[in-house]
């Protein structure tokens, strides 16, 4: 998955640096409009596929929402304070940040709806979030508290960073960490957006 | 962003309702791989064809490392206190990730 991710960008940063595509990227770009609906609509389907994360939120109690919601204001406060140090724009650093580690989706949901060299940060932004994380995780579940070893994986707590959430913190915090992640991956296609199209 | 959000709503509808037989809900994986390929793709085209992005990109680089290094101890944080000051000071029979 991740090579695939990296070879295509790959593939496609060297098609535009040789300007074959000079003439069709007008083109190109209502094919991506295309394609981001079809990108948006899937992500959608796995989302309401997921039953289940209903049914483990109901019997853990309501109150474990409070988990992605601290979790995804940390992270639009850090970014956004962030982005204050290094002079970017609210709408910038906050979307970046609403990312939550996907970054896939939040990259290319940039590059498409804003502009390419910010959509190019937020992919970086979020591919570091993903592996800081791992390096993150032991540590605060060891030395900070177990809940907290959520926070560090973001969206990716229901998949790759899982694996070490229950690792480092035991499987009853990698349920919450699943709960968590799969709460703020439905998040990401509705923040970004909304937080990239911010005007002041 | 309208459109985003309609075809965010159309698929969880779909996923929801289960309107896609069971035998092919793997279908669901290759349209968001469809589309994320796609994507991907352009998103390599516009920043391999944007110089200001590719003189910049080891700057762009530094940037993203602050920004992700504030998301993840800006989170911990938050989780930390809500850890401490809510889950916690609930007594333990409601200890959201030790509860048996």
């Amino acid at each position: 998955m991740t090579w695939f991710i990296m070879a295509t960008i790959i593939v496609g940063t060297l098609l535009g640096y040789s300007g074959f595509l000079g003439a069709y990227l007008n083109t190109l770009d209502q094919i991506t409009t295309w394609a981001l609906c079809l990108l948006i609509m899937g992500v959608g389907m796995e989302l309401g596929q997921n039953r289940e994360v209903w049914v483990k939120i109901k019997a853990l109690g309501l109150k474990i929402i409070l988990v992605p919601f601290c979790i995804a204001l940390g992270t639009i406060l850090g970014t956004t304070i962030a982005g204050f140090l290094l002079n970017l724009p609210f709408n910038e650093s906050s979307a970046i940040g609403a990312g939550f580690g996907w970054y896939s989706l939040s990259g290319v949901l940039i590059a498409k709806m804003y502009n390419a060299q910010t959509g190019a940060i937020a992919f970086l932004t979020n591919v570091f979030r993903e592996i800081l994380a791992i390096f993150f995780i032991p540590i605060v579940a060891a030395k900070i508290g177990k809940l907290t070893a959520v926070a560090p994986g973001g969206a990716t707590s229901m998949d790759t960073t899982l694996p070490f959430v229950t690792k480092a913190a035991g499987a009853e915090t990698g349920l919450v960490s699943f709960i968590s992640g799969a709460v703020l991956s439905s998040l990401v296609p509705i923040l970004v957006p909304l937080l990239i199209n911010l005007k002041f | 962003m309208l459109t985003v959000l309609l075809a965010l709503l159309a698929g969880i509808a779909i996923g929801y309702a289960k309107i896609i037989p069971e035998k092919y809900s793997f279908l669901t994986g290759y349209v968001t791989w469809l589309g994320l390929f796609v994507l991907l793709l352009t998103m390599g085209v516009k920043v391999g064809s944007d110089e200001k992005v590719l003189a910049n990109i080891g700057q762009l680089g530094i940037k993203a490392f602050i920004l992700a290094f504030f998301s993840i101890i800006f989170s911990i944080l938050c989780l930390f206190l809500l850890e401490k000051y809510y889950f916690n000071g609930q007594g333990n029979k409601n200890k959201a990730g030790e509860s048996t």
